[in-house]
């Protein structure tokens, strides 16, 4: 999964919804996702501004950055 | 890196977390609160709206410096446009205040540092220590520094992200169902009674409500709640509360003073608070309140029965999970019931069509005149007893 780091709000809608506990907020700069991330896009429809979305989207968009787990 | 010891170890700042070190300290407990921001109370992610009626219990004065309005009641709008009125009088747990946050989370934590308790900002834990089967504390990160605090009670205060209690193998986990999508504007310029907050239920908002909480000075924390489970699309929950916004004329001068996004749980009481040298308190341990979504009061109440049961383990020389369970029970003698019975309540409500609302509401609102829940009910009854019939098992079970 990937952030819109121009719509985050550091909100942590998404890491207490994560099923695998695998989204991190680094208080409050930025949100990390961890390798244990299951894909199952449950972040992307509770952030509340649409801000996550999935990494084999297109990544072309302004804003849009990948974001790597700990230790990539 | 550096190693810090205590008896308490409270992480997270917020009403639960202070509350619960308050407790622990003024029983006598060396107790640290580590909070993850440079400042208690901001960024707020809050309706700011609760009750006045639990203050007595967890000894929180009110203080005129933390209070934004006292609206006298609640207005619950139905889909057709009509409204009942509930007064403070009858839900005085839920209505009655609308707070600033930023205000109301540091007096909650100077009243903890009174008695004893120790705060330390921008300190984030990134795990737990585990040694024999017992959390003995975190580690994580101060100011740039790598720490580990070493406690005998560990207490998670994370808030919705729950993250330091999954951390410590606990179930947090939460359906989609049971989770609320939340945005809100805090919205200046706009016409709005400062007499009520407002609820809007039904289809505008599904799983959820859309709320109106008054500010003072033409100024009101707008927001909306939806279920995950009802979204689909990136951003749903944002774009809902914008075309309703942009729909009801005395907002169209509305302007944003700031944005709140944020999740809320209600779910069914989880099963376990407590594991060894271990507990859990408010929105971390999922007690937020599955009808109205209200969080504070029970993260003060169980912040206070968490606190004093940590510093009588301190105490007694006893961190183990079956001591600790002190605290599991007094919150369930004290919360359980209204938490089912609010549960199941939400269950009946996410299922209803908005013509049902309507014709809820508009019963309730004839019987406005005796505004009480009995003749309530009596209108209810009268006019639509297939409705009650659904409604009935919640009303036996009044906690």
């Amino acid at each position: 999964m990937r952030v819109n780091n121009h719509l985050c709000l550091h909100c942590g809608a998404c890491v207490g919804s994560c099923p695998a506990n695998s989204i991190f907020l680094h208080e409050t700069a930025y949100i990390e996702f961890l390798p244990i991330c299951i894909e199952c896009g449950l972040c992307a429809i509770v952030c509340p501004v649409g801000a996550i979305s999935p990494i084999s989207e297109s990544s072309t968009k302004s804003g849009f950055e990948v974001v790597r787990g700990v230790g990539a | 890196m550096k190693t810090i010891e205590t008896d308490v170890l409270v992480v997270g700042a917020g009403p639960g977390g202070s509350t619960a070190a308050r407790f622990a300290a003024r029983n006598g407990a060396r107790t640290i609160v580590i909070e993850k921001r440079q400042e208690i109370g901001s960024p707020v992610r809050c309706a700011e709206g609760m009750g006045a009626t639990w203050m007595e219990e967890c000894e929180v004065p009110l203080d005129p410096g933390w209070v934004a309005c006292t609206p006298e009641g609640a207005r619950i709008f139905a889909p057709d446009g009509n409204f009942a009125v509930v007064s403070s009088g009858h839900a005085g747990d839920e209505v009655g205040l609308v707070v600033e946050r930023t205000l109301f989370d540091k007096a909650l934590a100077r009243l903890a540092t009174e008695a004893g308790a120790r705060i330390m900002l921008r300190t984030c834990a990134s795990g737990v220590i585990i040694s024999n089967g017992t959390i003995r504390g975190i580690s994580g990160n101060s100011m740039s520094e790598e720490i580990e605090i070493h406690a005998t009670v560990t207490i998670a205060a994370d808030g919705f992200e729950s993250q330091v209690s999954r951390w410590a193998g606990m179930d947090t986990a939460l359906e989609s169902s049971d989770i609320i999508s939340t945005f809100q504007y805090r919205l200046c310029n706009i016409g709005c009674d400062p007499a009520y907050c407002d609820f809007y239920v039904g289809s505008c908002a599904p799983g959820g409500y859309i709320w109106v909480f008054p500010k003072g000075s033409g100024v009101a924390n707008v927001g909306i709640g939806v279920a995950a489970s009802r979204l689909h699309d990136p951003g749903q929950t944002k774009a809902a509360l914008d075309r309703w916004i942009a729909g009801k004329p005395e907002f169209s001068g509305g302007q944003p003073l700031d944005m709140v996004a944020g999740a809320v749980s209600k779910n069914k009481p989880i099963e376990q608070m407590v594991s060894e040298g271990f507990m859990m308190v408010g929105d971390a341990a999922r007690l937020i309140d599955p009808l109205t979504g209200g969080g504070i009061v029970n993260a003060c109440i169980s912040g206070k029965l968490a606190g004093e049961t940590a510093a009588e383990s301190v105490k007694s020389g006893d961190n183990g999970k079956i001591f600790l369970q002190k605290y599991e029970r007094a919150w369930r003698n004290r919360m359980y019931k209204k938490h089912v019975r609010n549960w199941k309540a939400k269950q009946k409500f996410d299922a209803l069509e908005d013509d049902t609302f309507s014709k809820i509401i508009q019963t309730l609102s004839e019987a406005r005149a005796h505004a009480n829940t009995l003749s309530m009910l009596y209108a209810l009854v009268k006019k639509h007893p297939a409705l009650v019939v659904d409604f009935i098992d919640l009303l036996w079970t009044k906690g």
